[in-house]
């Protein structure tokens, strides 16, 4: 028990994000992603935490990534999760960060 | 009579095996199926949290898909355990309902797993996680036939049975489990039975919550909100 006890952690939690990036955090909490942990998108973050130089984590933007959640699907509940159809909604620019900022959803890009 | 009726909201406790030491906190988790969006983000989480091998068939936490058709017919999906999000596949039209199911180990308190294991590998710690000691595991494989959950697979390096710890190595640093603090909707709750203030007691009281196959009497302490009788 006292071995699987000692094991490290690998996310590290928002709290510990925000000691660092408490402008990004201070913006996610003032918009819609306000409960999101910053792990779900940017990955475990403790190798990061030890040399931010050498450890980069993902900065994902794409329709892909972010289908997962916001793509269409009979199964998802409109009242829990906006959804879009990821392949005809706004074709014309290539990923969904080009126009929305992940951290403030409604904040549009030019 | 009367301790049965103070006990009957959780069956878990009512069939035991161990006691629980009131002293220490007893988990269980709560999984709101009408909150779940099949984003995958916990079967992501567990993986990197816990040096899952990355091959699609290892699991500690996974999702399905199951979409009951007009016809009455089910269809169930869980491509690469929902790691990389779903993709409906039956045509709208002919889809009656489809919902999420998150899976893991239910912590069972009489788990099958512990009491077929032959040289006492598998165990119960005493906050009700069951736990597996891979010094002793043989890897002879009983553990993963008797779970009735399919949450058990034997790690390929290590020759040993592995499956979920309810992160026990963050619970014991004061964090939360990872699928639990990646969840984007809240639809996991953990929490202490023996705490009345806890985010899972007011989970247990506010919906109406069942267990995986409860004819198994396996004990078990993962409950669901909105769970269908097609849910095997």
């Amino acid at each position: 028990m006292d071995e699987i006890a000692a094991l490290p952690a690998h996310h590290i939690g928002k709290a510990a994000c925000t000691d660092c990036h408490d402008t990004e955090a201070a913006k996610l909490s003032s918009d819609l992603h306000t409960g999101l942990s910053c792990e779900v998108c940017h990955g475990p973050g403790y190798q990061h935490m030890d040399d931010p130089e050498k450890y980069k984590l993902n900065k994902p933007g794409t329709r892909e990534f972010c289908g997962k959640c916001h793509d269409l699907n009979p199964a998802r509940r409109t009242e829990v999760i906006h959804q879009i159809d990821i392949k005809t909604h706004n074709i014309e620019r290539a990923d969904c960060i080009d126009c929305h900022n992940p951290h403030a959803v409604w904040e549009m890009k030019d | 009579m009367v301790v049965g009726a103070a006990v009957k909201p959780f069956q878990a406790m009512l069939f035991a095996a161990n006691e629980p030491e009131k002293s220490k906190p007893w988990y269980a988790i709560g999984i709101d199926i009408e909150k779940c969006i099949g984003c995958g983000s916990c079967a992501r989480a567990c993986k990197a949290e816990n040096d899952v091998p990355k091959e699609p068939f290892f699991f500690r936490s996974w999702v399905e898909q199951y979409t009951i058709k007009n016809d009455g017919t089910l269809a169930v999906q869980s491509p690469n355990g929902g790691i990389d999000s779903f993709v409906q596949t039956v045509p709208e039209a002919e889809i009656f309902k489809s919902f999420f199911v998150p899976k893991m180990c239910n912590h069972c308190a009489k788990s099958p797993c512990v009491q077929v294991c032959p040289v006492g590998a598998t165990y119960e710690s005493p906050e009700g996680i069951v736990l597996v000691d891979e010094k002793y595991c043989i890897g002879c494989r009983y553990c993963i036939q008797a779970c009735p959950y399919g949450c058990r697979y034997l790690h390929p390096e290590k020759q040993t049975a592995d499956k979920c710890t309810l992160c026990y190595h963050r619970l014991k640093k004061g964090l939360n489990p990872a699928c639990f603090d990646v969840c984007p909707t809240g639809a996991r709750i953990y929490g202490d039975l023996h705490d009345m203030n806890s985010p899972l007691h007011k989970f247990l009281k506010e919906h109406s919550t069942q267990v995986l196959k409860p004819q198994l009497n396996t004990g078990s302490k993962l409950f669901y909100n909105g769970l269908s009788s097609e849910v095997r």
